[in-house]
């Protein structure tokens, strides 16, 4: 099947103010480096990692709402990145993104309806006003709610505004960016839900960007871990849930509080020490060998190249290879 | 006797809108060694509950409307001030959700220790610095004497959360509440920091309160656990029979809502409706609008807490018939 969307050799380097007054320099801080990825049409693609490994930022580069530092993005059979502004603009009809926090992704001085409403102006769209109807109605929410303002809305209610802004213009590609993780977890499952049902009606395709491993595994077909601007393991979602390979999607299935407290863990699993490290300075070799248990000298020393022990199940590991 | 024993506590606050209620007529004992979990959602008042039992909420607007708190016999709420800063540190600590804002940025951490323990203890600068230093390798703090002078910035958000339980159990408390401990972390660090506090209870004997909207958290540490919704308790019970089961519809709600790692769901059980306004509560049981066991009963009258097995008490007119 030829994906929606592929990246390749991406990169991004944010430049970070380092040092002192008198020894001020430029570090390039490696969010993203050399990610290759493709998500198919109609699935959903999850991306879990801990804060800082790049997740967000591969989110926004796949639809370039950031540019970025190198490689391309093969979008819909365009190289995104090489694209003149309107070129673009009428490509990002078809990509669209959910933020996490529905309180400061909506501008409140806007009503539902300015606010739902704005991409298709912003695309010279006229005669709004039953496709915000219909949108309000796609999204759950009474068709009176177009008067009124953000503030006027709890979390979750919120979330669904932001989703009839995201899919007005009817896309392709939504990239799902921990749109659950500031929600009530009563209130999560019902967006959890509605995301669902959207991407059936409307045959969406999704990348998924969470941190609760529980939600992505329910809602993704396939799972990618990122650790430290690199994709550690990527593969269809059963597959790794029951078989991870690398050592740090095992540490983050392990970490997963027990369902059960005839479950616990404490003492029957093993535990990753240690904090990530800076991705100012990231370790040499494998990124992950400072807190590995299962360290070689090889690891310290050489970056393990992407392997695929299984069709589909790719993994970045010395130990695998 | 039990360490706290808390009776029908009530705290309101004056608001524009006239007084609210964030927790109404909350009932609980705790024993030595007992961890005890807390959970619901916003507004459900578990914090609140937190705070007016550690005395940090600030008087007017709140206020302490009926009840009472007996830690090992004696009645917070009548405690003055000063009694109640001595009470704090060495009777009850308390660790919070943000560790950064909890921290004073200007001050070594090694410093924050010290004028905790500083503040209860009368001690020499030399026996300052053992006990401080040896709280911070107690919680696993790495290379801890020289870290005694880092400040809170050059820490982790993990490393930042173990020096407040350093400061929290600096004064060796017998009751240490934490607030969503753990929420801001990181699930590997997340998992250190609960394996930790276990560890800590296991040497120093304290009590926990632990306050969560995580039933992983709760599943993880608690021995008994309360239930919370809109200021009320709605049900009461040791963890592995809230797990095996649980009696009023939002802790079944609130299980069942929970994707799990072990088996595939087509649809997530949501609960529809979201959160009310302390404003404005339903009459009646306060989940009925979103129960989908709800009749017309359920919103005539608050539901009284009833003891269905010994130790398992739920506030649902229709537990019997569930």
């Amino acid at each position: 099947m030829t994906p929606l969307v592929e990246a390749a050799g991406l990169v991004k380097h944010f430049d970070v103010q380092a040092g002192g007054l008198l020894k001020r320099r430029t570090l390039p801080l490696r969010a993203v480096d050399d990610v290759a990825l493709r998500v198919l049409p109609g699935e959903t693609l999850g991306l879990v990692g801990e804060s800082g490994c790049g997740k967000s930022t591969l989110g926004r580069l796949l639809i370039r709402l950031i540019p970025a530092t190198a490689g391309n993005i093969i979008f819909d059979g365009a190289d995104i990145t090489r694209l003149t502004a309107g070129e673009l603009r009428e490509k990002r009809r078809g990509m669209q993104i959910i933020f996490q926090d529905p309180y400061g992704a909506l501008n409140p001085r806007m009503s539902v309806e300015d606010i739902i409403a704005e991409p298709l102006h912003i695309h010279g769209e006229r005669g709004t006003r039953d496709t915000v109807a219909e949108m309000l109605s796609l999204v759950g929410l009474p068709a009176r709610a177009r008067e009124r303002f953000p503030h006027e809305f709890s979390g979750g209610q919120r979330q669904r505004i932001g989703i009839a802004r995201a899919l007005v213009l009817h896309p392709k590609f939504v990239v799902c960016d921990e749109p659950v993780s500031a929600l009530d977890v009563s209130v999560q499952a019902q967006i959890v839900n509605l995301l669902q049902d959207l991407q059936r009606e409307l045959g969406l395709t999704y990348l998924f960007i969470a941190h609760d491993l529980g939600v992505v595994k329910h809602i993704s077909n396939r799972v990618a871990v990122m650790y430290l601007g690199k994709i550690v393991e990527i593969a269809d979602k059963h597959r790794l849930y029951a078989n991870p390979l690398h050592p740090y999607t095992q540490a983050l299935i392990a970490a997963v509080p027990a369902a059960h407290p005839a479950a616990r863990s404490r003492g029957r699993r093993q535990r990753l020490a240690g904090d990530i490290p800076s991705a100012l300075h990231p370790p040499t070799g494998c990124r992950f060998h400072t807190r590995c248990p299962h360290v070689m000298p090889v690891c310290r020393e050489q970056e393990p190249a992407v392997t695929e022990p299984a069709p589909g199940h790719q993994v970045a590991c010395h130990l695998a290879g | 006797m039990s360490l706290l024993d808390v009776s029908n506590l009530t705290t309101a606050f004056a608001t524009a809108r006239g007084e609210i209620r964030a927790i109404e007529d909350v009932s609980f004992t705790l024993d030595e060694g007992e961890i005890l979990g807390i959970v619901g959602e916003s507004g459900s008042g578990k914090s609140v509950t937190a705070l007016t039992i550690m005395g940090l909420l600030p008087q007017p607007p709140a206020r302490v409307a009926a009840g009472s708190i007996l830690f090992a016999g004696e009645d917070l709420t009548r405690f003055s001030d000063t009694r109640m800063q001595r009470i704090r540190g060495p009777g009850i600590a308390m660790v919070f959700q943000e560790p950064m804002t909890s921290l004073n940025p200007v001050f070594t951490i090694g410093e924050q220790v010290m004028e905790t323990i500083r503040a209860h203890e009368r001690l020499s600068q030399r026996a300052l610095y053992a006990r401080a230093l040896e709280m911070l390798e107690k919680v696993g703090i790495p290379s801890a004497a020289r870290r005694m002078g880092d400040y809170p910035h050059q820490l982790s958000g993990g490393q930042r959360q173990r020096v407040m339980l350093a400061i929290a159990l600096a004064c060796r408390p017998r009751l240490l509440i934490a607030d969503e401990p753990t929420t801001a972390l990181d699930v590997t660090i997340q998992a250190q920091i609960l394996d930790l506090m276990m560890d800590l209870r296991d040497e120093f004997g304290m009590a926990i309160i632990i306050i969560t909207h995580n039933m992983g958290v709760v599943a993880e540490t608690a021995d008994r656990v309360l239930v919370m919704y809109a200021g009320r308790i709605v049900e009461e019970a040791p963890v592995a029979r809230l797990f095996d089961r649980p009696l009023h519809p939002y802790t079944r709600g609130l299980l069942a809502c929970v994707p799990s790692l072990e088996q595939d769901q087509e649809r997530l059980a949501a609960i529809r409706g979201t959160l009310p306004d302390p404003a404005h509560r339903p009459p009646g049981c306060r989940f009925s609008q979103r129960c989908q066991y709800a009749v017309s009963a359920c919103s005539a009258a608050l539901p009284p807490l009833e003891a269905f097995d010994p130790g398992h008490t739920a506030a649902c007119i229709r537990v019997s018939e569930l």
